[in-house]
């Protein structure tokens, strides 16, 4: 019964004032921002991660899971009654969750979702907290090799599969990489790319970049764009929200199998929580016996993604703790928390940090409780939240960037360089050049680097001695299976396209 | 509609460029090594290499279809330029409570959905309130009140 002693371990540590205080401050503002659209997980987590230097890693790492999460539930909520999501992961729940607002049964919607976010995170932290000491347990024989391997499968994977242009993907990570080579190099210590200046040194900080890139670059591109909100508050009324018992009994197939998927796919490296939500809803409209319902109000089809992006919220910290590879850029920002504080995440984790490992895993627990709180009696003030116009609300978020970015080290040149990345992120949505695979590789850049040189010296330069290894070599074989596959996709579509080019028809102009 | 897709050819050429560049600056200046012993210019090398074949990859097949206009919105690029400079050069001479206050007032400009009072009215709310949150309560070193004269 380890587990358990385990479980009691961390809930001694989740359960002291200040890491609830931290948890309840991590799920209430991951909900604010989960409500709004406009704001995803990503700009808030780094938006706050300058204060999480001042906090001890536990506490740190317990905030910003919470507004990972919270997101989540928070997401549904503008999806069901503004037909926008509220996060990218709730973008599938506007299918069916809009359309039953429009029948009036919004309430019903908003809570079932929150059930179902419920169900999904407990059987998600249930998965983590069974697989987690496997894995790492596991891991503990991997060399600088089998790292290495991981590595670029994560990069790989996170690129090509949730990515529309693979080659769009792939090139961001190289850039991202690229980006994290300016600084001090660590085994020869030359400032690459520095010209003459002492700040660039340092390089360039993780929150700097991703309060850039995410915070000011999304502001940059929802300023001045039309928006319309037009809401029912009445929906938001309790007695208005409880569900019937066919409700109930349509619901709890859909939601165990969100939950298997999201959990499956949580854990993969490259797909998260919004590849988790639209497999589940494509799996219920395919085993249902009335798909026809499916796009007009069918409670399933706002169930199964609900359970799935929650459940696969918790499975993304598998490979990030046990393994110190995350699925993700938001894992990789949990990551950069935790660097940031002397700890280096790998199998080692949970033998030599374990409350700091089973403390966040029991803070999920706590986490979800809180959130069932915060959205089902509480539901009213976030749906009038939704009433506040962007136009009150962006300059306020612009100047919390600012100050975070000031304050990491009271250095006005900061703020200049979240500019710098604000601007860059614009221009790259204007190109339609996904951000999240580009801070992906700006951390585990320098990382794949560091193991690459390491297995190296190991093999004395033989670069065929990683494929001889036999789980590095297979993870590399299946890396590379996925980019010849994705670019070979690529290419006949790119063919297609261009023989509609060359005989176009002309169909209306 | 264009007749060839110039977001990608812009977007692929531009990171081209920048890959390219990368590559010559880190080669002319630092020592690339062998794969034993890894110089520090090994990585940009490479890196700027492998970036600006992407670059490639991503601007050919586009000069072969068409593409869309990209809507460039011009002003709040601007405006929030301003303001985020205006920020950067105020904190540290005339303290928090004023580069908040002007910041605010002047990312309201980027749209013209907030009237003047209300935009002074948004401004001073923010002052307080990250005085309130980050002076008062986190106790960061940040001056309130500065005179730069």
């Amino acid at each position: 019964m380890e587990l358990l002693s385990n479980l009691a371990l961390g809930l001694q540590t989740a359960i002291t004032p200040s890491n609830l205080l931290y948890c309840f401050a991590g799920v209430f503002l991951g909900t604010f921002v989960g409500v709004i659209p406009g704001v995803g997980p990503l700009a808030a987590i780094s938006m706050l991660f300058p204060i999480t230097f001042y906090l001890d890693p536990t506490a740190a790492l317990i905030m910003l899971a919470g507004i990972y999460y919270g997101t989540t539930y928070g997401g549904s909520t503008a999806s069901i009654l503004l037909n926008i999501p509220g996060a990218t992961s709730a973008a599938v729940t506007c299918l069916d969750g809009y359309p039953m607002a429009q029948q009036g049964r919004a309430g019903v919607a908003l809570f079932m979702t929150t059930i179902a976010s419920f169900v999904g995170g407990s059987f998600g932290i249930i998965v983590l907290s069974l697989f987690s000491p496997l894995i790492a347990e596991y891991a503990l024989t991997f060399g600088p090799a089998e790292y290495f391997a991981l590595m670029v499968l994560g990069l790989v994977a996170a690129s090509t599969i949730a990515n529309a242009s693979p080659s769009k993907g792939l090139s961001m990570v190289v850039f991202g990489m690229l980006i994290a080579t300016v600084g001090t190099d660590s085994q020869s210590g030359i400032g690459r790319f520095t010209f003459g200046s002492m700040s660039l040194l340092e390089g360039f900080g993780i929150s700097a970049m991703a309060m850039g890139l995410f915070g000011v670059g999304e502001i940059l591109s929802s300023v001045g764009a039309t928006r319309n909100a037009k809401i029912d508050s009445d929906s938001a009324k309790l007695r208005n929200m409880l569900p019937t018992r066919e409700d109930w009994g349509r619901s709890w197939m859909p939601g165990v199998r969100g939950s298997s998927i999201g959990a499956f796919f949580g854990a993969l490296p490259g797909t998260g929580p919004s590849i988790a939500a639209f497999m589940a809803y494509a799996v219920e409209k395919r085993i249902s016996k009335t798909p026809e319902r499916f796009g007009q109000g069918a409670l399933e089809g706002v169930v199964a993604p609900e359970t799935a992006n929650n459940a696969a919220d918790q499975t993304a910290f598998i490979p990030t703790l046990t393994l110190g590879i995350p699925g993700s850029a938001t894992m990789a920002l949990m990551l950069g928390a935790l660097m940031i504080h002397g700890i280096q995440p790998g199998p080692t984790l949970i033998v030599q940090q374990p409350s700091l490992f089973w403390g966040l895993v029991m803070s999920f627990w706590i986490g979800n409780l809180l959130l069932l709180i915060l959205n089902l009696p509480l539901i009213g003030i976030w749906v009038r939240l939704l009433l506040i116009p962007y136009h009150y609300l962006y300059p306020a978020i612009l100047i919390f960037l600012c100050i975070g970015a000031y304050s990491v080290r009271a250095n006005p040149a900061d703020v200049l360089v979240i500019l710098g990345f604000g601007v860059l992120g614009y221009a790259m949505r204007l190109a339609n050049l996904p951000a999240a695979p580009l801070l992906l590789g700006f951390v585990l850049g320098p990382l794949v680097e560091m193991q690459f040189r390491r297995a190296m010296v190991l093999a004395r330069g033989d670069l065929t001695s990683l494929l001889e290894r036999p789980i590095a070599g297979s993870v590399l074989v299946l890396s590379a299976i996925m980019l010849i596959w994705t670019i070979a996709g690529s290419i006949i579509r790119h063919r297609r396209q261009f023989s509609d080019a060359v005989n176009p028809t002309e169909v209306g102009g | 509609m264009l007749d060839r897709d110039f977001r990608d050819i812009i977007a692929g050429l531009g990171l081209t460029a920048a890959g390219s560049a990368a590559a010559i600056y880190a080669a002319a200046h630092y020592s690339v090594g062998t794969v034993t012993r890894m110089g520090p210019g090994m990585m940009p090398v490479s890196l700027g290499v492998i970036l600006a074949a992407f670059g490639l990859a991503i601007a050919a097949p586009a000069f072969f279809r068409r593409g869309e206009t990209v809507p460039l919105n011009l002003r709040p690029l601007i405006v929030l330029t301003i303001a985020i400079l205006t920020f950067a050069l105020m904190i540290e001479p005339v303290g928090l409570i004023a580069a908040v206050f002007s910041t605010t007032v002047i990312a309201t400009l980027a749209e013209s959905r907030v009237s003047l009072g209300k935009a002074l009215i948004l401004g001073a709310a923010m002052s307080l309130l990250t005085w309130t949150i980050f002076i008062a309560g986190l106790g960061l070193p940040i001056r309130s009140f500065g005179w730069p004269f």
